[in-house]
């Protein structure tokens, strides 16, 4: 702010022409090349009096005659310079290019520009170059590992598909816990709205949703065109966000978009195309040994459990083999056996080579038969991914007259996904000016246009969900053989015969289409105008604009929906942003300088989803309402929220050396009671260069040193409408079945209670943060080593959330000022440049954070609280332990306070000799890493540069749902070893009828575990489906470590050089070949461990059929004309 | 003038936002999508729809798993079918019961009061009797003085009370219900097509609470004659005939499908024609068989769910004349000993569960002459065969499990471990987790209810 109000000051001077009396004139250059540097701030010490140099370096400023002044030097990146010169005399002054990192102007709160050094709190800024590296035209996703404490996780692969990104821990229990967005100034929504059909609570949008099933959410941070970004700074804490207020108490993701520049006078034209293709990185195990089938008891055919399979019918043949049409879907061994994979081992079994509607070879018999034909061999289900193809292309036009600059751009990304029928299409268009009115009065303003269409991807706990149709196909079944049945029916051809109820992958990425579409505008205009020499006003109006149209389908004989359904959802977002401001500055002496900003902030948001449905589908494949037999309306939300704030910002300047900034806020939100619901925050903070110290200054070993601390507390509202208990229209569901919704019969209804209503709370206060942050940054070598640290410690207090009480009230749960929350964590970046010369340069920046999350306390009587998944994997919050616990059932110990497994020592069960899965349930994992950190290179030899990012997350557990249900259903890899004897660790016992451990001596039941175990049991059928897997057996056992190592990105580009390309008319022309995602290492045995069911909702740590991620190689041409 | 401009534009936003602010804080936390207030009409029909909702679903799919009328191996049914459960897998049931029937009912009770409509007062009394009785057979202590109470202040973590006891208060709800049922006319607004289950027929809703308390007493009739002797008294007041069954039948569209369709359409666990009951079906050969369990129904029902239970307009039944008829058998074995008249019920009962079910009166005829008689006079002998043909006929009904717990008719065999058959459901993780002071400590499914001896 400083320097702006500096070149605006100088500008007023220039056009003033008072002081005639004499001149000093002079050029400034890079010191390293020479060349002319513009835009340098010229300053008369002790006075107000300066100017700026022009575009070829020069500058001239009055003095008095034969006065002896010193100058003053500063400009973004070059630091400062001090130099006496007499009037008349003409100075060239070198300027010694300072490491970007230590001497960078950013973005702060309300757009404020504050120089890096003068900051007493954590920010870090991505810049231009690091934003367009992957090709995949998502901003959010471009930040991985580039932040020291911004965890980024992609949910899933899937085009179009969310993005999270959280700073530092979680201080909100159900609020949301996602950074506030802010374009150019203006907060612009992130919001998901998505619709689940297949969920137990399908529309509950936002950070607190518990989606299951239906598509991979999204949230709207997603739609910004990378390319039209200057630059994102990462305001890590609630000391640098304490001016935004509510709306930043989880931090703040400032975004800089690209404007023209004043003075060019000629047109730039920028393009940047790439072209990507994108592949599965990992996907689970599955087993390839074992057919179609369960083990069946001889006598009854009953699916049993027998330690090893027994098969009826004829010795070697496979089911009854009497059944020509579909034995190889099981028929003769209903249901229990037809969806298993637990049959004999393939290579014992022949195709009989009369093609059928489930397979071309034929039937599946045993090698007695004399139907057997051929040999049979299992087919790669994965063979359903296709590869993905993403163009990405930009095209931006920018110049600028002295007094007005422009850029218009236009950007394209299409997107084809590794699902068929997968796709993402946006454009961007965006219009940004600025003109200077007069010398005093400065506007400008931006709009810019999002239109994009999104075919997505059925996942998760979803019958239609790709992976889970796609893993728990029996090796013998081959999806892409059809996904009709051949007979006209138009019934859906499934390994489990006609009509699923599991989705054929086919089936679901043709007849299941699920379309978002959007269209969006957001935008600011603002005018600056100086009023006084120290004081400019600034008025800023933003908006942000969008409809999000969502079309769910499902046709007649799709496994959600068998008799075809149909959801048309409208979301609508409208917010308005205002603020009003103040900037005055003020030299006290020529040591100490102040400015100060007061200001008025209005938001209003509105939103609201509309919701018609259809279900009964008269006409197969015709995917309208007007198909559906009966039409229901809602459940249609909408929601406003109104804030108003007044705010203060005075910052002290003394020496360049010690910089004071105090803050503070004063809010009125419309989520709160009327007779509370305003409320203040203040923030202050102290950074000290120590390296300004006179016998400091200006060494080589240790040449810039700061040291930082801040303190803030911030608030955060109320959920808009948590203060009314509300009637709803009736719904009604359970653990199994979407449920019904009313009307039932022609009749409506409502309710005020069900399993997830709330009570409204009037009494409701805001939440409070408090926060202390301390740092230290330092450079050494002339900042060829810049090392930043930051340690903070955070706790919230009267959390606002949603506290789940006892049914028996009446009520799921009621709106609690309740919760206490500590987080405190250690963020680390140090950067590097080992080798500087003139032809190379190696620069590599490690970053490093650690989070310790603690939920001190719940509600009172309140110990654990759902965020999201299932009941055998489940992520809360658990009172004494951090945020995001993953708790279930598990196996039985021998002693409560041992980890030594109970090995069951009643020779009658069929677990015999195994473990026991317990009835209790408590905590398993942890989803938080120990750390998380990244790596990233830069190599420059000449022409070309080699980039490429490690990271590596260590710790942070995951349920594998996924895994545990293909162990079930014996599709899984670790099912291989199926017949295989172990002897189980652990104390031999059982419980009795009151729970008791106990164990048997000679046939009668002894209190306490017996001996260690000796006895070997066999990896059979009963053991994966009861024991060893979580799907119906303790969730404990699919808890996994998510760690992970992946070389995240690596690219190589040439710029061709200028003496080649200058007589063509370009500027810049390079060439980029890159990599993204190629390899991972890891120990988590599902897909890519950066993964979310839940999207970019809080509940991280569940992989229950969740879709791939991606690896993906490209090319990107870059122009500059 | 530029500054002008400025300035006009600056203030006029803040006069804009400013002012519109004032009038709009107050109204921009409503909810526009929720009425401020609601009528009986529109919460009877909630508390009818979500009770049968959850005694056709997960009640009646634990209690039928229990007592073997189920079968299956697949996924948690075939872990709950050999015994295999959690604490939270009882959440659902009881979430349901508490939330959406109860605390509904009793703002529908509530109201009903305060404006002295006597009719909507009367069935939501009834309603709360019979889901109370629901709660007490299948979990005994359950909390209901100081439960449903929270949304005007009262406790988080209500008590729970003596099982023997609440059905006294079982009783006495119903006792205030059939008063305010029978001096109906006397109060203002009266339900018609909002009452899916009697289309507002008073006289029908008085009959059902006697049925429920027929149910109370022939629970605790065992080695108690003077129970079964009340039971006998309330019957008098009871159904007479199938016409006056308690039940629930929901509608054919995704959203209003009732709940053993839905879970055969999003899940099919349940593998129907393999249970112990299919079973003692075939072995009668019992028309009832291919009533109940139908294999050629192939639409989304592949593991055999007859129409009258499986479809999306199945029934859910709560009690039903031909309940009543076996509860008359058991009743005069046990306090007259009328050996006739048990009889004369006991074969009648047979013959109207069948009529309700569509058998052919050949079949009927067929059945009842090689099934309709009671083959000894031995009173434990005579109730066994007279449990085993209701068990028969409760099929789908949870009432089921209470009949095999206090009867032990028939006879079954654990189908997992040394501990027996359940006898209750597991207290909810819920309960375990946020009412743990009150919460009967035994997370085991062992102990048993009261009336259980």
């Amino acid at each position: 702010m400083n320097k702006l109000l500096t070149l605006l000051g100088a500008f007023l001077l220039l056009s003033s022409h008072l002081f005639a009396q004499g001149t000093v004139t002079g050029k400034v250059i890079d010191s390293k090349n020479g060349t002319p540097l513009s835009g340098i701030s010229v300053k008369i010490e002790g006075t107000n009096l300066g100017t700026s140099t022009n575009a070829d370096g020069s500058f001239s400023l009055n003095v008095a005659d034969s006065a002896t002044v010193t100058l003053e030097f500063s400009g973004i990146g070059f630091g400062f310079k001090a130099l006496q010169a007499t009037s008349g005399q003409d100075v060239t002054v070198a300027m010694v290019q300072e490491n970007k990192s230590l001497s960078e102007v950013v973005v702060t709160a309300l757009g404020i520009k504050r120089e890096k050094r003068s900051l007493g709190y954590s920010t870090q800024t991505v810049g231009v170059d690091e934003l367009n590296k992957s090709g995949t035209g998502n901003p959010l996703s471009e930040l991985e590992g580039k932040v020291s404490g911004l965890t980024v996780i992609n949910s899933a692969g899937d085009p179009g598909s969310g993005t999270y990104i959280r700073l530092r821990g979680v201080t909100s229990l159900t609020g949301d816990n996602q950074p506030l967005m802010v374009v150019d100034g203006v907060p612009i929504d992130n919001s998901i709205n998505n619709f689940d059909p297949t969920s137990a609570t399908p529309n509950v949008s936002g950070p607190n949703s518990n989606f299951t099933g239906g598509s991979q959410p999204t949230n709207r941070g997603v739609d910004l065109n990378p390319s039209d970004i200057e630059s994102i700074t990462v305001l890590k804490g609630p000391a640098a966000t304490a001016l935004y207020g509510i709306s930043a108490a989880s931090g703040a993701i400032i975004i800089t978009t690209k404007k023209g520049t004043l003075g060019e006078g000629k047109i730039n034209v920028e393009v940047n195309s790439s072209i990507s293709f994108e592949n599965p990185n990992q996907l689970p195990g599955l087993q390839d040994q074992y057919t179609q089938g369960t083990a069946l008891d001889p006598t009854t055919s009953a699916p049993t459990f027998l330690p090893s399979p027994v098969w009826i019918g004829a010795a070697g043949t496979f089911g009854d083999g009497s059944d020509a049409t579909s034995p190889n879907t099981g028929n003769s061994m209903g249901s229990g056996g037809k969806k298993l994979s637990w049959g004999p081992a393939i290579d014992t079994m022949y195709f009989t080579g009369v093609p059928d509607a489930y397979d071309k070879n034929g039937t599946l018999v045993g090698q007695s038969s004399p139907l057997a034909k051929t040999k049979a061999h299992p087919y790669n289900e994965y063979d359903f991914f296709q590869q993905g193809v993403t163009y990405n292309n930009n095209i931006a036009l920018s110049g600028g007259t002295e007094n007005s600059s422009y850029r218009v751009s236009l950007g394209n990304l299409n997107q084809k996904g590794i699902v068929p029928n997968s796709a993402y299409n946006k454009t961007t268009f965006s219009v940004s000016g600025q003109a200077k009115l007069s010398d005093r009065l400065t506007t400008s303003a931006a709009i810019n246009f999002i239109s994009s269409a999104n075919s997505k991807v059925q996942q998760g706990s979803n019958l239609s969900g790709i992976m889970l149709g796609l893993v728990r196909t029996p090796p013998t079944f081959d999806n892409s053989q059809g996904y009709v049945m051949p007979d006209g029916t138009g019934d859906q051809r499934t390994f489990r015969g006609a009509n699923g109820p599991y989705d054929n992958p086919y089936w679901t990425a043709n007849k299941n289409p699920n379309t978002s579409d959007l269209t969006r505008v957001f935008g600011y205009g603002q005018a600056n105008y100086q009023l006084l020499k120290w004081m400019v006003l600034s008025y800023r109006l933003g908006g942000d604009f969008y409809s999000q149209a969502d079309k769910l389908v499902y046709d007649i004989n799709s496994g959600s929906f068998p008799l075809g359904a149909i959801y048309l959802n409208n979301y609508l977002n409208k917010q308005i942003n205002s603020d009003f401001t103040i900037n005055m500055k003020h030299d006290f002496s020529h040591e100490l300088s102040g400015t100060l900003l007061l200001g008025q902030n209005y938001f209003y948001n509105q939103s609201s989803s509309q919701l018609a449905s259809g279900s009964g589908f008269v006409i197969p494949g015709f995917y309208d309402i007007s198909n559906a037999t009966s039409y229901q309306n809602g459940p249609n939300t909408n929601g406003e929220k109104r804030t108003m704030a007044f705010y203060g910002d005075a910052e002290l300047n003394y020496k360049r050396m010690v910089y004071l900034s105090v803050t503070g806020r004063e809010e009125k939100s419309s989520t709160l009671p009327i007779s509370n619901n305003t409320f203040f925050y203040p923030s202050a903070s102290l950074a000290w260069v120590f390296t300004e110290l006179k016998n400091l200054k200006d060494k080589s070993i240790l040449s810039f040193g700061k040291v930082r601390v801040s303190a803030a507390q911030v608030g955060k509202d109320a959920p808009i409408q948590a203060l009314q208990t509300h009637y709803l229209s009736t719904t009604i569901t359970d653990g199994f079945t979407p449920g019904i919704s009313f009307p039932v019969n022609g009749v409506s209804a409502y309710n005020l209670s069900n399993t997830i209503s709330v009570i409204g709370n009037t009494s409701l206060k805001p939440e409070k943060t408090n926060s202390y942050e301390g740092g230290l940054d330092l450079g050494f070598l002339m900042n060829r080593i810049n090392f930043s640290g930051t340690y903070y410690y955070e706790k919230t207090t009267d959390a606002i959330f949603t506290v789940p009480i006892s049914y028996a009230t009446g009520f799921a749960s009621k709106e609690l000022n309740a919760g206490v929350l500590t987080n405190k964590g250690v963020e680390l970046s140090l950067n590097l440049v080992p080798i500087k010369s003139k032809d190379f340069q190696w620069d590599v920046t490690f970053n490093w954070s650690k989070n310790v999350n603690k939920v001190v306390s719940l509600a009172p009587g309140v110990s654990k609280i759902l965020i999201a998944g299932f009941t055998n994997g489940e992520i809360d919050a658990i009172a004494g332990q951090p945020f995001g616990i993953i708790y279930g059932s598990k196996y039985v110990r021998a002693n409560s306070n041992s980890n030594t497994f109970l090995i069951n020592d009643d020779a009658t069960s069929l677990g015999y000799a195994m473990p026991i899965a317990g009835q209790a349930t408590g905590q398993i994992g942890n989803t938080n890493p120990k750390f998380i950190s990244s790596m990233i290179n830069t190599l420059v030899y000449k022409s070309w540069t080699l980039g490429f990012q490690i990271d590596w997350r260590h710790g942070g557990d995951i349920w594998n749902g996924t895994r545990g249900a293909i162990d079930y259903f014996g599709t899984g890899k670790a099912t291989e070893n199926r017949g295989q004897s172990t002897v189980f660790k652990g104390l031999l016992g059982h419980l009795d009828g009151n729970g008791d451990v106990v164990h048997y001596v000679g046939g009668v039941e002894v209190a306490g575990p017996g001996a260690a175990n000796s006895s070997s049991a066999v990896y059979n059928q009963y053991y994966w489906q009861n024991i060893g897997s979580s799907f119906v057996g303790p969730s404990e056992s699919d808890v996994e470590d998510g760690s992970f190592l992946k070389l995240r990105q690596l690219s190589l580009s040439y710029n061709l050089p200028k003496g080649m390309i200058s007589h063509a008319g370009f500027k810049t022309i390079s060439l980029t070949a890159f990599v993204n995602n190629i390899i991972l290492w890891t120990n988590y045995k599902g897909v890519d461990p950066e993964t979310s069911l839940a999207g970019p909702a809080n509940g991280q740590g569940l992989d229950y059929f969740n879709n791939p991620a991606t690896k993906s190689y490209g090319l990107r041409l870059n122009l500059g004309l | 003038m530029k500054s002008k401009i400025f300035f006009l534009i600056a203030i006029t936003a803040l006069i804009i936002f400013g002012e519109s602010c004032k009038k709009s804080f107050e109204k921009a936390n409503e909810d526009p999508n929720s009425p401020a207030s609601v009528t009986p009409s529109t919460l009877l029909p909630t508390v009818e729809a979500t009770l049968g909702y959850t005694q056709g679903g997960d009640i009646s799919r634990f209690s039928g798993l229990y007592d073997q009328q189920l079968f299956s191996s697949a996924q948690q049914t075939g872990a709950y079918y050999t015994y295999i459960v959690t604490d939270q897998d009882f959440d659902s049931p009881w979430g349901n019961m508490y939330t959406s029937v109860m605390e509904n009912d009793k703002t529908l009770m509530n109201l009903a009061d305060s404006f002295n409509n006597n009719e909507y007062s009367g069935i939501s009394r009834i309603l709360m009797a019979y889901s109370l009785q629901l709660m007490v057979d299948n979990w005994g202590k359950v909390p209901y003085s100081q439960a449903l109470t929270a949304v005007n202040g009262g406790t988080f973590t209500p008590k729970y009370d003596n099982d023997q006891a609440l059905y006294d208060t079982i009783v006495s709800l119903i006792n205030v219900g059939t008063a305010k049922l029978s001096n109906s006319d006397a109060g203002g607004l009266t339900p018609s097509f909002d009452d899916a289950i009697y289309g507002g027929d008073e006289s029908e809703w008085i009959k059902f609470g006697h049925a429920i308390k027929a149910r109370l007493y022939i629970h605790q009739s065992k080695n108690n004659a003077a129970m079964a002797a009340n039971a006998l008294a309330q019957l008098d007041s009871a159904f007479g005939s199938n016409s006056d069954n308690a039940q629930y039948i929901f509608g054919s569209t995704e959203t209003s499908a009732g709940p053993v369709y839905q879970f055969d359409e999003q899940r099919g666990y349940i593998d129907y024609p393999s249970s112990t009951m299919a079973f003692f079906l075939d072995s009668l050969s019992d028309p009832r068989y291919n009533i109940y369990l139908d294999s050629t129904y192939s639409d989304v029902n592949e593991d055999g769910i007859g129409h009258y239970y499986g479809d999306d307009t199945g029934h859910v039944e709560f009690i039903t004349y031909d309940e009543l008829l076996f509860v008359k058998a058991e009743a005069t074995l046990r306090s007259t000993g009328n050996f006739v008249a048990a009889q004369t019920a006991y074969d009648s009962a047979i013959y109207y569960n069948m009529t309700k079910l569509g058998v052919a009166p050949t079949d009927i005829a067929t059945y009842l002459t090689a099934n309709g008689t009671l083959t000894t006079i031995a009173v434990d002998s005579a109730i066994a065969q007279v449990a085993f043909q209701e068990y028969l006929a409760l099929y789908s009904n949870p009432e089921a499990f209470t009949l095999w717990r206090r009867t032990g008719s028939p006879v079954l065999v654990p189908t997992s471990g040394t501990n027996g058959i359940p006898r209750r459901y597991l207290y909810p993780n819920s309960e375990v987790t946020l009412n743990a002071a009150n919460t009967p400590a035994s997370t085991s499914y062992t102990p048993k209810i009261f009336w259980d001896n």
